[in-house]
């Protein structure tokens, strides 16, 4: 009777214990993903690709304004190079505007593929990468290593839209910072890794002011430098209207 | 809980999910599929002749697992179909005026004007668009960037050969003039065009084989210009799972009892391994039965010694699916082995328990002997699963350690507690079956 009692609590343990490791992975990730969460956001970016990960000097360099609004809806304005300045993109749900500075014309473009790189702008960022949707939406996530410092996480696919078969995500302890996200696919394996760096206060918040995205596959890499953002601030409806974001 | 598991297994069908994945052969496999959403391994079946290759074209297209079909009917139109197209090109080529010219007038100078205008604004668009995508210095951009003034964004720069303003500066400097210039290059334009025309509409017969080039004829037909083959590209989840794989071959045998490929090869190889497996499995557990009968003269001894492999075999192929592993060519052929080493766990512990009719000292001694020994097996195969690059070989490793380690857990729990019963209460030590 004995032994039929330690052998049910302790199985009752385990069953607790994958139940507390499965809640913490979920609650990492949630204090995770609020530190980037905001209703609106106001950003200056420079946006370096590298076509060879390994190559520094051959890059292309681009400077954008952007504002964000929800999860879907993104507004960017090429600053520079000269030859571009004033393109602007409207991204919202799965449409997309571009207004070309050079002609005054806007035309839609296409609905887009979660995993393609943003209207070719976004050298290794996915529509889904730069998206403001929490991963928790579409991944699993379990506590993979619970190191000192640092907690890894993996998430895999819940839902059929999810562009990725599995990440691992590295989140600092102390600040729940994402410090690093692998990207793997089916068809490609391990494919890309993202690097979220240089921590500085933007907009009243401790963010990661670098983003450096590797892609594995093609072996190039982009590099997202944040000069200045605000955030939850007031944004005027006309970035996001496609009768007027060129105005 | 396990039983009920068993039923969770599946067999894998795609034997390129057995094969190293980052082999470069594998990698380009999976991008074909992806990109071109077919499956490399066709079927094929022999037509007797062009009729009989266009019924079962028009079948298989019709069917929704088929992603292409490659045969010689796409080639060589039906019948009637060729006759009302004759008939079609006899009346193109005998029309007595194929085109009339067209007078520009000044309105159509100024619409032609205007798309020239249109596709100047494109080819600037495109331009930033590759600028935005490729960088400064692309080939595109400078291609544009040699027919148009300099351009920054909605600044102009320098002055270029601005081809197209040039050309509507040209037409709208002189809009009759260039109404009648227009008139007559459609003029030039029709004649040419009309050349082109009559030259093609000079066929007056039948396509026959003989029409059609070497590099079309030699894959789909026989030497005697008769029978041919039609080939088959399933879609690319075809070996998702089994279930897909038999839905499509007989979905195909359905229209062509002979059919025969890759598919058709996998199920059969698939059948027989499934009758042979069991056929197998049953007269080795049989035999072993038999022995173990003739040995321990006791069909008590005999269930105790088998019962650890049967209730280990049940776990195994309970634990399989439920921790994400699929069966496969391979690693079922292991379990005709795992009845022929797990067996002999039991066996060492009934032997020892009939003799010393004490279940600690049979643990003490025996146990621990079978302990290590299995604990060894596990680490050999264990080490295969592990190291091994072909998924095939490492599932062979992974099938073979689940088994060892199954059958070494029952013999661990579930033995001792059947010896338990032959405990009569108050008893110390059971002395069983001992003589």
């Amino acid at each position: 009777m004995k032994n039929r009692l330690q052998f049910i609590s302790l199985m009752l343990f385990i069953f607790a214990a994958a139940q507390l490791f499965a809640q913490d992975a979920e609650a990492i990730m949630r204090k995770a993903e609020e530190k980037y969460a905001f209703n609106t956001s106001k950003a200056e970016i420079s946006m370096l690709v590298y076509p060879q990960a390994d190559n520094e000097r051959n890059f292309r360099e681009y400077s954008i304004l952007s504002y964000g609004r929800g999860e879907e809806e993104t507004y960017l304005e090429f600053l520079s190079p000269r030859s571009i300045k004033g393109l602007r993109i409207l991204s919202k749900g799965g449409d997309q505007w571009v207004y070309f500075s050079s002609t005054g014309r806007v035309r839609k473009i296409a609905g887009k593929a979660k995993k393609e790189s943003v209207r070719g702008v976004g050298g290794d960022f996915s529509y889904e990468d730069l998206g403001g949707e929490d991963m928790r939406k579409k991944y699993d996530f379990r506590v993979l290593q619970d190191r000192s410092d640092k907690w890894v996480l993996e998430g895999n696919p819940k839902t059929e839209d999810a562009t990725y078969s599995r990440l691992v995500v590295t989140v600092d302890k102390s600040s729940y910072l994402i410090e690093k996200i692998e990207y793997y696919t089916e068809e490609e394996g391990h494919y890309k890794d993202m690097y979220m760096g240089e921590v500085k206060i933007l907009g009243g918040r401790e963010m990661p002011s670098q983003v450096v995205m590797i892609n594995r596959e093609k072996n190039s890499k982009t590099v997202i430098i944040t000069h200045s953002a605000l955030y939850d601030i007031s944004v005027d409806e006309k970035y996001f209207n496609p009768n007027r974001f060129y105005k | 809980m396990f039983l009920s598991a068993v039923k969770l297994n599946r067999f894998e069908t795609d034997f390129m999910q057995l094969e190293p994945q980052h082999m470069p052969s594998i990698v380009n496999y999976k991008k074909i599929m992806e990109k071109y959403d077919i499956s490399p391994f066709h079927s094929m079946v022999i037509a007797e002749n062009i009729e009989e290759a266009r019924k079962l074209t028009n079948k298989l297209e019709e069917e929704p697992m088929v992603a292409e079909i490659n045969s010689i009917a796409y080639f060589i139109p039906a019948e009637e179909e060729q006759k009302a197209r004759l008939a079609l090109i006899e009346e193109i080529r005998n029309m007595p005026e194929r085109y009339t010219n067209y007078d520009y007038s000044v309105e159509d100078v100024e619409a032609f004007a205007g798309e020239v205008q249109r596709l100047e604004w494109n080819i600037i668009e495109m331009g930033d668009l590759s600028v935005a995508g490729l960088g400064e210095n692309n080939k595109i951009v400078k291609k544009r960037n040699r027919m148009i003034r300099e351009i920054f964004g909605a600044e102009t720069g320098k002055p270029g050969k601005e081809v197209f303003q040039k050309l509507i500066s040209l037409v709208e400097s002189d809009p009759q003039l260039y109404a009648k210039r227009l008139s007559r290059l459609d003029a030039y334009f029709v004649q040419a065009m009309d050349r082109n025309v009559n030259a093609m509409t000079q066929v007056n017969r039948k396509i026959t084989v003989a029409d059609l080039p070497e590099s079309i004829t030699k894959g789909l037909m026989a030497e005697n210009g008769e029978r041919n083959l039609v080939l088959i590209y399933p879609q690319k989840g075809i070996f998702d799972d089994l279930q897909s794989t038999m839905h499509f071959n007989e979905a195909l045998e359905e229209i062509a009892p002979g059919i025969t490929g890759s598919t058709q090869i996998l199920v059969t190889w698939l059948e027989e391994i499934n009758q042979t497996l069991w056929k197998a499995a049953l007269f080795i557990f049989g035999t072993v039965i038999l022995f173990l009968l003739l040995n321990f003269r006791s069909i008590l001894y005999t269930i105790f010694a088998s019962v650890p492999l049967l209730v280990g075999l049940i776990w195994m192929m309970g634990v399989y699916p439920l921790v994400g592993f699929k069966l496969n060519f391979f690693n079922v052929l292991m379990i005709p082995l795992i009845i022929g080493m797990g067996i002999d766990f039991g066996i060492h512990i009934a032997h020892r328990f009939r003799t010393e009719g004490n279940i600690e000292t049979t643990y003490r001694y025996t146990g621990k002997a079978v302990f290590l020994s299995a604990l060894t097996t596990m680490i050999g195969f264990g080490s295969l699963g592990l190291i091994a690059s072909f998924p095939s070989i490492a599932s062979m490793g992974v099938i073979l350690f689940f088994g060892i380690a199954s059958t070494l857990l029952t013999t661990l729990i579930i033995l001792p507690a059947l010896f338990g019963l032959l405990k009569k209460p108050g008893d110390k030590d059971s002395q069983g079956e001992k003589k």
